[in-house]
């Protein structure tokens, strides 16, 4: 678990060190008062990489030159990192082994409320985590997609050579199709998980669905190169290819309701939040490393019985961070940690 | 920071060089100038001899001394087979395996549309041509592990069948994404023994 961090010039903090325990840690304070700054600190420090992907310079706080983190992490024997971020990288002192962090934030309602490509965006995410290999299955079947998109592309300005789009069908079928293998096998690992927390907490069943435009033809290749071969006129008038899990969808249903349609904003956000805590048992399991959970803004927007709910849920966990804006009762027992106008840069 | 123009042109011309860049351009530069002047001069003049007297094989365009490489000269390799690669140093990969007797096809690369590069960028039509004067039996696509290498191998085989030669396609093993001059001689001589018909 995570003993203690501290933070120098990172994001809004000036100077200052926390000291967490075990369990439920909550993070308390009005907004702009660092809360999200603090637990993306942990997940900095824990993940070694930035939460949007944005560049690490960027948690530098404005009109200084270099941020500092540290971390001290337990569990066996005491571990400490630290990370100093300038315009220049970064220097990394010490390693940690064995622990790692899964971020919630509100936003992830979009994986609910939001397209298609959301949810294939949140899928392939969190199927990366839990299957080695899906990284290099899903970076060869884009650079596929893209390679003979442009080659449609060719074809319909009337400079290019048909035999040529048709070259990379068999590959399209190929990678395609482990796409699209791989991203059901880990839905189902995650629907397990899903389904044990939404079983606990009596809000119906879970069901999150894959629809594939390239249809069951699992271990038969011949047929699907044929069902491509069938699109070719289409996708030659579109420009693109109109077949493949780039084309996917991922429905939810909760309780025999559309999660994206019939679904109340509060429902949206515990599904989402099921999505995290069971993507981070997944990876537990898969991996045997301790997975911390960073859960921002996680309890707003809820009743007073889902906030029970997704609390009684969280303390199950080794240790959990949780943020909200102002003290709840429900939070009674918990480690809490105030923030102050003083951690303001 | 300015150079006397010997040193100034020695750095430019060396950061033309594939994958060196400026600050690796003057680190070579002032480890030239602190080399025998003897060592200096054997690295020029075999720069230029090689230049000079390395060109492309007519038949298969590999590197060659005279008219044909080593290979497509010698009576013993069997003239029937031949293994298409995309570039002369995967003919180095091939040849460690000790497993393959025929003659080569360096296409100069792989189809690319992103990269605008075709067939017409390819010695495509050279290889067509051999299929039908050269009395060719097989044609064995030994492209990089790519996707690139393999949709290259299936354009090929489109054009090459019809023609009524046998096309085969050396067996997987080989990691994803690799390349062949990576590939170690075992993993390769068992993907060309394994070769299946297109
Ligand atoms: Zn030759």
């Amino acid at each position: 678990m995570i003993e203690e961090v501290y933070l120098k010039d990172f994001r809004n903090y000036e100077e200052a060190g926390f000291r967490f325990s075990k369990g439920l840690n909550a993070i308390i304070g009005d907004n702009g008062l660092g809360k999200t700054n603090l637990l993306e600190a942990l997940f900095f420090l824990l993940q070694g990489k930035t939460m949007r992907g944005s560049e690490p310079k960027e948690l530098v706080r404005w009109g200084t030159e270099k941020a500092q983190l540290g971390i001290k992490v337990s569990g066996g024997a005491a571990v400490e990192k630290r990370i100093e971020i300038c315009e220049e990288g970064r220097k990394e002192k010490g390693k940690l082994g064995g622990i790692r962090a899964v971020f919630f934030k509100p936003d992830d309602i979009w994986m609910i409320k939001g397209g298609p490509e959301s949810r294939r965006k949140y899928l392939d995410e969190a199927v990366v985590e839990i299957k080695r290999g899906f990284r290099v299955t899903l970076r060869e079947y884009h650079r596929v997609l893209r390679q003979r998109n442009e080659a449609i592309r060719a074809v319909k300005r009337g400079s290019g050579d048909i035999g040529l789009v048709r070259s990379w069908n068999p590959l399209l079928a190929r990678w395609g199709r482990m796409v699209v293998e791989e991203r059901a096998e880990g839905l189902k690992e995650l629907e397990k998980e899903m389904d044990a927390t939404t079983g606990r907490w009596g809000v119906g069943k879970l069901e999150a669905r894959l629809y594939s435009s390239m249809g069951d033809f699992f271990g038969e290749e011949d047929k699907l190169i044929r069902k491509i071969e069938r699109m070719e006129s289409a996708e030659i008038g579109r420009g693109m290819t109109l077949i493949g899990p780039h084309r996917d969808e991922v429905i939810f249903n909760l309780g025999g309701r559309s999660a994206r349609r019939d679904c109340s904003q509060g429902e949206q956000k515990l599904i989402a939040m099921v999505w995290k805590m069971a993507l981070a048992e997944t990876i537990a399991r898969n991996t045997r490393e301790k997975v911390i959970l960073l859960m921002d803004d996680c309890l707003s927007e809820l009743d007073r019985r889902n906030r029970l709910l997704v609390l009684r849920e969280l303390e199950k966990w080794e240790q959990v961070f949780v943020t909200h804006a102002e003290d709840l009762e429900e939070l009674k027992g918990f480690n809490k940690i105030f923030l102050g106008r003083e951690n303001r840069g | 920071m300015l150079y006397a123009p010997p040193i100034a042109r020695l750095v430019e011309e060396l950061s033309k060089l594939p994958g060196i860049g400026q600050k690796t351009a003057q680190r070579l530069t002032f480890h030239l100038l602190k080399v025998p002047q003897e060592e200096a001069r054997a690295l020029a003049e075999a720069i230029v001899e090689a230049r000079e007297k390395v060109a492309f094989c007519a038949r298969c365009f590999n590197f060659a001394q005279g008219e044909l490489c080593e290979f497509c000269a010698n009576p013993r390799r069997d003239p029937s087979l031949v293994c298409v690669v995309e570039r002369p140093q995967d003919i180095v990969a091939v040849e460690r395996t000790g497993e393959f007797r025929g003659l080569y096809h360096v296409l100069g690369g792989a189809i690319s549309p992103i990269d605008g590069i075709g067939p017409e960028d390819l010695k495509v039509r050279e290889l067509l041509e051999r299929v039908r004067k050269d009395g060719v039996s097989e044609v064995i696509m030994a492209t990089n592990p790519r996707v690139e290498g393999e949709a290259t191998a299936a354009y090929l085989a489109g054009l090459l069948k019809p023609l009524g030669v046998k096309v085969t396609r050396i067996a997987s093993g080989i990691p994803v994404g690799g390349d062949l001059e990576y590939a170690d001689e075992i993993t390769l001589g068992r993907a060309l023994k394994g070769r299946l018909e297109l």
